[in-house]
């Protein structure tokens, strides 16, 4: 199923495409976006090894999955066994999988600081069983909190930019 | 979105926040907010546009009640141009802040569940 929205995703989204940036000016405390970043690359070689466990590890146990395709997921248990489907039932690999986070990540939410929001970029090339390889860009939106020194996803979704192309196998 | 209003749709944002746009991405700012509304009603034109709160939104963050977070399902039927009518749906994920007595989207996003379809018209 899930192959078919991957797929499809056609260039409604491109239409949109007119880039109007103001300057930002938020400068991300060093220690938080290193811990962003190693939180990204965990998801990033999380997705790679097909591993849902070590990916679910990087949510809190009352994380909200907001997917594309069908209601919010609730909970790091059922977050895992959402992606233990999308790896065992459809089948699904990702040979790359690579997250680049915006420059000004992480935002802090408020005056605690025990909160943030993060973007960023993901570039992805997957297959379904014997499918070709298929590439797909696109954005996440993280909200985050801090778990000792680590951060924990609270609440994440992410978006295309288009839809699935052909990967170059050169 | 019906009545093409940029400056009333960049009127729900806070001075400094977020919208990332599933192509664009980060667009920064309540003014480039607007400027992106403007120029996307140019070519896009929605007939419906209907949004269903997911049930147990707002999420409150923290302990100070001052930050919400909402997720929840959107639909839209519009024209792309002159193009024929389309249909689309999919969810979005605010954060927002409270401000006097309201709130305000300090970060947005949404995501489409597949690609535009043409309207039924039977």
């Amino acid at each position: 199923m899930k192959i078919r929205f991957l797929l499809a995703l056609v260039g409604l989204a491109i239409s949109f495409a007119v880039a109007t940036f103001a300057q930002q000016s938020n400068t991300p405390d060093p220690q938080l976006r290193e811990a962003l970043a190693t939180l990204l690359k965990k998801m990033d070689d999380g997705f790679v090894n097909s591993d849902a466990a070590a990916l679910a590890a990087l949510y809190t146990d009352d994380a909200v999955h907001v997917t594309f395709n069908r209601p919010p997921i609730y909970g790091r248990e059922a977050i895992q066994k959402h992606l233990e489907n999308d790896f065992k039932k459809l089948h699904l690999h990702f040979i790359k999988y690579l997250s680049e986070l915006e420059e000004y990540s992480p935002h802090v939410i408020g005056t605690a600081g025990n909160e943030l929001w993060s973007t960023g970029e993901f570039d992805q090339t997957f297959q379904f069983e014997n499918g070709n390889p298929l590439r797909i860009k696109g954005h996440f939106l993280f909200i985050l909190v801090r778990d000792g020194d680590a951060l924990k996803i609270k609440v994440d979704t992410f978006n295309f930019s288009g839809p699935a192309v052909p990967a170059e196998t050169k | 979105m019906l009545k093409e209003d940029a400056a009333a749709l960049a009127a729900f944002y806070t001075e400094d926040a977020c919208y990332v746009d599933p192509a664009a991405g980060p667009i920064y700012g309540r003014k480039a907010i607007e400027k992106f509304y403007t120029d996307l009603f140019k070519k896009v034109h929605h007939t419906k546009h209907a949004s269903t709160l997911e049930q147990y939104s707002p999420h409150i963050m923290g302990t100070a009640g001052n930050e919400i977070w909402t997720t929840g399902e959107w639909n839209a039927l519009f024209r792309v141009e002159n193009g024929a009518p389309l249909q689309a749906k999919g969810y979005w994920l605010d954060l927002d802040v409270r401000e006097g007595d309201g709130w305000k989207f300090l970060v947005s996003t949404f995501n489409f569940s597949g690609p535009p379809v043409p309207v039924e018209t039977k």
